[in-house]
């Protein structure tokens, strides 16, 4: 008889547990779950939510110059409609998770629900540092936006020197800051996520292997 | 949800408790995280219940909640337990003696168990529960013959498990 064989045969025959009664089945119905899905579920709402505030808190300056209107009507939009599309996306394939799925499926729902939030964090990284370079440039140029009306076209190359060296220097700082926000990003990651998803993460590899004949 | 259900529910799991009792068995090293786990799996089946048709058995429905909890959604700090040595860790598990020639050779085949992995855990969980390669299959999300193809690499890793214990003693 192998080894596993021998193991079938005792295994069968092992009623040997803990027996809880109906009581304390009931009792458990009621417990909150330590489930990681509600880890994950818990931290993409906090991310979501501080999309939302900082779109919120984000300075409006009132200006009557038409450019800065068109700005803000397009950072409005921009500002509202893709977190309102992040968070939709977000309960669509929360929804998605369900634990009598296959393994695998389960595995890559939860995934997607982890992937649609970090893609929302790297849209708003990107939306506030492009906000960042905008409002970098209209400060270099020159306050209120006047150099960007009529005035512009009389003092030509003073103020494409100015835009020139502006634009630049906006990339610098934008390229660094982009580098940072990168590398807090991928910590802030490693951290949360790694912790709560390091297992899933070598079961799902390990499924994909065998599937791979591996 | 009205109270019926949950008595209902709490009938049919105080019922057919031991194949999650199995689960955790062979997922947990001690028995407060064996509680931890089951209660677990009883909040996730009992939050899928509503879904609950009736068209397949109950038990093989809870099952294969039972184990996507083990595999995919329960997270211990106990974990942390696998790390530690073997025969330490097994000194807490107070499931049964082993007195006879047999009951040795069961330990061992216990402790190499123990030593799989999560996946390779519930392909064994299923096999010793005599379910057939396609439900094993569909259970995982893969095909059945890499199951079959899987399942006899696991067999040969648990002989040599055994084997290399033998030769550490």
């Amino acid at each position: 008889m192998n080894e596993l064989d021998l193991l079938k045969t005792h295994w069968q025959k092992d009623q040997d547990y803990i027996k809880f009664k109906k009581e304390d089945i009931l009792g458990m119905l009621h417990k909150s779950s330590s489930s990681i899905v509600k880890w994950i579920f818990i931290i993409c709402c906090l991310e979501l939510l501080l999309g939302i505030l900082l779109n919120v808190a984000f300075p409006t300056k009132h200006n009557p110059n038409i450019y800065f209107k068109i700005k803000q009507v397009l950072i409005d939009i921009i500002g509202y409609s893709i977190p309102i599309y992040f968070i939709y996306k977000f309960f669509t394939l929360f929804r998605k998770i369900k634990s009598i799925n296959n393994t695998k499926l389960l595995l890559e729902n939860i995934a997607a629900v982890r992937n649609n939030a970090e893609l929302y964090i790297s849209y708003n990284l990107l939306f506030y540092t492009f906000l960042m370079i905008i409002q970098s440039i209209e400060k270099l140029v020159g306050s209120n936006g006047k150099y960007f009306g009529d005035d512009f076209l009389t003092h030509g190359w003073t103020y494409l020197g100015i835009l020139i060296f502006g634009l630049l220097t906006a990339i610098i700082f934008t390229s660094l800051t982009i580098l940072l926000a990168r590398f807090i990003f991928k910590l802030y990651y490693k951290i949360i996520y790694g912790f709560l998803l390091k297992k899933l993460n070598k079961n799902y590899e390990e499924l994909v292997a065998i599937e791979a004949g591996e | 949800m009205n109270k019926n259900n949950e008595i209902e529910f709490a009938r049919l799991l105080e019922q057919h408790q031991n194949i999650l009792h199995k689960i955790c068995k062979l997922y947990t090293y001690d028995i407060d995280s064996h509680k931890d786990l089951f209660q677990e799996m009883v909040i996730q089946i009992w939050k899928a219940y509503p879904n609950f048709k009736g068209e397949a058995k109950f038990t093989t429905w809870a099952y294969r909640i039972g184990l996507n909890t083990a595999i995919s959604l329960y997270r211990s700090s106990k974990h942390r337990i696998t790390t530690v040595n073997w025969d330490i860790s097994l000194e807490n598990i107070t499931y049964e003696d082993y007195n006879s020639e047999e009951e040795q050779q069961l330990q061992q085949i216990y402790k190499a168990v123990k030593q799989l992995s999560d996946i390779e855990k519930a392909l064994i969980y299923m096999y010793l529960e005599d379910k057939d390669y396609a439900e094993i299959a569909e259970t995982l999300g893969i095909s059945e013959v890499n199951a079959r193809v899987k399942m006899n690499r696991i067999k040969t890793k648990i002989k040599n498990i055994i084997a290399q214990q033998g030769g550490n003693k």
